[in-house]
């Protein structure tokens, strides 16, 4: 009954609702700003149908027996008789072609489609050699220089490079690799859901979490109340109450702002046929490194520790919110306040000496951990390159912000109101 | 019965209250007191929003922070500043505040309706309380403080904004109601417990000055409170050497009341001591007193 009154509260605060609705407008836009790929992104399912996504001996067969009848369709079509074409691509880059223009718009549409297919079919070619010459020895001294990484710090990057190593053997063994996506270095999607989408919602989620925390940890300072709401038998124990209103209202708000942007998404490409694609593909990377993962992931997979690891950092934000709350008793201070804990979270690792390996421990705190999602389970990041960073980071502060939180409650019943 | 034995209270090096010991069983007392004396101090420690820095307040025998919600169960508070939410209805907020209190809803429902035609709000449950005058609001504060029939009720300045015809209600309501509870009323306004409080307790320099009845209070001051016509060309000295109480205009001459212990002038008449003179003799200014009733 309590709870359900505190629910109230904040469902009537006509604030909440509006950046709601605004921040879901900002998603849909988001997600839309890819949408010109859908076309060639659908090419892919098509592929998956018809050799499915795993990439071995028999599927490259096929492959290249029905992509050479492409190949064969090319030269029929092209213009200069005498030129034999060995890619799509070659014919829509050939000039003469261009300008006489001579295809039919359902023919040209086609030959489109092919040189998407030919992407597919001459990378999935090179899978093995790429892969041959991966050195990540020279990549983490590529990393030490550009960063300028020196002594311990240095060797840290050093000795979780040899670990990744042996997730990359393992990965090559599992054939982790060989499987179809869509091309990242071309349409980056990878980055698109995790990053962009990410950041994101993160960002919203982060914004209305501490506002909602705030003003319901503060209504009855707000409204002049307290004197009235805590001395009755309830007391100060309404906190509590009050917690778990903060708790409802932000799971809610979670479950609609991310259900509502990544279905959108979902609605708009279709990742169907690509839910048990592993995470660490070849076709996924978007930098002259490949995606590694330290766990042998499926694309929904890391989508869901993806999304766990949004909800955990929300949880982790409403802690520190609810702790300022009580003891600042503003909303705007306290949202204030977190704003300015945000931009030392996430600036105070940048001062230390990066020859200290206290770079890397710092950068466990609940800011620096939401700033490269995409990045989140992965070897990539060189900061949070630690097998364990995610896990730690979440599982450390979920007790600390407790403790502390248990403190400040204890401390909020005995405090002079 | 609620006791505060030796109770003081600090804020940082400031002493607002000092070895306060007092005793309430069921009546009314009125706390009375000027503003800044340390009354909402002494209530806020006997509804636990302040602790005290020394000594011990007792429900029953045992300190109220270990009684914690079963003392705060029996408790009902109207503070000085009664705060409510402007978008609530009366009946809409006093439900929730039933809901603190542990009331159950059929319970509450019921209770409601009767203290909002007690208070005389019965036709306005379901208006908005940002359309309420002043003294409305203080009259859901007094309902919401008596929701859960409390054991325990402590008003701090109920009678803020409300019209002499509403005091009269008030006054009503709290005598019937002070049949089988402990009713503390604070104010510095004498009239409002002069006819109502069992006891009347008085603090100054952040002590208790007098807890006894209104007669033996004001008895403090028997044989040395006069009236006397004087004509205005007089009035500057008599006001120069006695405490006047009051003054009021009488065709070409003034009717003042004053304190004094000197030999009375045939033409003063001796008069009875009320509260009030009490009152304002106590907390009248030392500097004023000078060469007066001393």
């Amino acid at each position: 009954m309590i709870v359900k009154e505190e629910l109230l509260k904040l469902i009537k605060m006509p604030i909440i609702s509006i950046v709601i609705l605004f921040f879901i407008a900002l998603n849909i836009v988001i997600v839309m700003s890819n949408s010109y790929l859908k076309e060639e992104l659908s090419v892919l399912s098509e592929l998956v149908d018809t050799y499915g996504y795993e990439i071995n001996e028999n599927m490259m067969k096929s492959f290249g027996k029905d992509y050479q009848d492409k190949v064969s369709w090319i030269n029929e079509i092209a213009p200069n008789e005498k030129e034999i074409y060995q890619h799509p691509s070659e014919l829509l880059l050939d000039d003469s072609f261009q300008y006489e223009n001579r295809l039919n718009h359902k023919d040209y549409q086609k030959l489109l489609k092919y040189s998407v297919i030919e992407n597919y079919y001459v990378s999935a070619q090179e899978i093995d050699k790429k892969y041959d010459s991966i050195d990540l020895g020279g990549s983490a001294e590529y990393l030490i220089s550009t960063y300028g990484f020196t002594g311990h710090a240095a060797e840290v990057i050093r000795e979780q490079y040899q670990k990744l190593g042996l997730r990359l053997d393992e990965l090559i063994d599992n054939g982790e690799h060989k499987n179809l996506f869509f091309i990242g270095k071309l349409y980056k999607m990878h980055s698109f859901l995790f990053r962009h989408i990410g950041m994101a919602l993160i960002f919203e989620l982060m914004i209305l979490v501490v506002l909602i925390t705030a003003a319901i940890t503060n209504y009855e300072f707000e409204h002049r109340t307290t004197l009235v709401t805590y001395t009755t038998k309830r007391g100060r124990k309404l906190i509590i109450d009050k917690f778990l209103a903060a708790m409802i209202t932000n799971g809610c708000i979670m479950f609609g702002l991310i259900g509502i942007t990544l279905g959108f998404f979902f609605l708009t490409y279709d990742y169907s046929r690509f839910w048990n694609v592993p995470i660490s593909n070849f076709f996924n990377t978007e930098m002259p490194l490949p995606y590694i993962s330290w766990w042998n992931l499926s694309f929904i997979e890391y989508f869901i520790f993806f999304v766990l690891f949004i909800i955990m950092s929300q949880l982790l934000f409403m802690g520190i919110s609810f702790i300022l709350s009580i003891y600042i008793k503003n909303t705007y201070l306290v949202f204030f306040t977190f704003i300015i804990l945000l931009g030392l979270g996430i600036t105070i690792p940048g001062f230390v000496p990066l020859s200290s390996s206290l770079v890397f421990l710092l950068q466990c705190n609940p800011f620096a951990f939401i700033l490269n999602p995409h990045e989140w389970l992965m070897g990539n990041g060189p900061f949070t390159i630690y097998r364990y960073y995610e896990l730690a980071t979440t599982v450390v502060w979920t007790f600390f912000l407790g403790a502390v939180g248990s403190y400040t409650v204890y401390r909020f019943y005995r405090q002079q109101l | 019965m609620l006791v505060l034995k030796n109770v003081s209270k600090k804020f940082g090096d400031f002493t607002a209250l000092e070895d306060i010991n007092l005793e309430f069983n069921n009546g009314v007392y009125g706390l009375l007191a000027p503003n800044g004396a340390g009354k909402t101090t002494l209530i806020k420690m006997l509804v636990t929003l302040l602790f005290p820095t020394k000594g011990e307040i007792e429900y029953n025998g045992v300190e109220i922070t270990s009684l914690d919600e079963q003392y705060r169960n029996v408790l009902g508070y109207l503070p000085q500043e009664f705060g409510y939410y402007k978008n609530y209805t009366p009946e809409k907020y006093l439900n929730y505040l039933a809901a603190l209190k542990g009331l159950d809803k059929n319970e509450s429902k019921k209770r409601i309706s009767e203290l909002l035609e007690l208070v005389g709000l019965g036709d306005v449950t379901r208006k908005k309380m940002k359309k309420f005058s002043g003294g409305m609001i203080q009259r859901v504060g007094i309902a919401q403080a008596m929701l859960n029939d409390p054991k325990i009720l402590i008003l701090d300045e109920p009678t803020a904004g409300l019209d002499p015809k509403e005091r009269g209600r008030f006054r009503k309501i709290l005598t019937t109601l002070a049949r089988d509870r402990i009713i503390i009323l604070s104010t510095h306004i004498v009239s409002d417990v002069e006819s109502i409080a069992n006891e009347i307790i008085m603090i100054k320099n952040k002590t208790i000055l007098y807890k006894d009845t209104v007669t033996n209070i004001s008895a403090t001051l028997d044989r040395k409170v006069y009236e006397a016509e004087v004509a205005y060309s007089d009035l500057y000295r008599m006001r120069e050497k006695y405490q006047i109480l009051s003054e009021r205009q009488e065709r070409e001459n003034m009717t003042i009341r004053f304190i004094t212990r000197d030999q009375p002038s045939e033409k003063w008449k001796m008069v009875t001591p009320s509260l009030e003179d009490v009152f304002l003799y106590v907390y009248e200014d030392d500097d004023t007193l000078a060469g007066s009733a001393k």
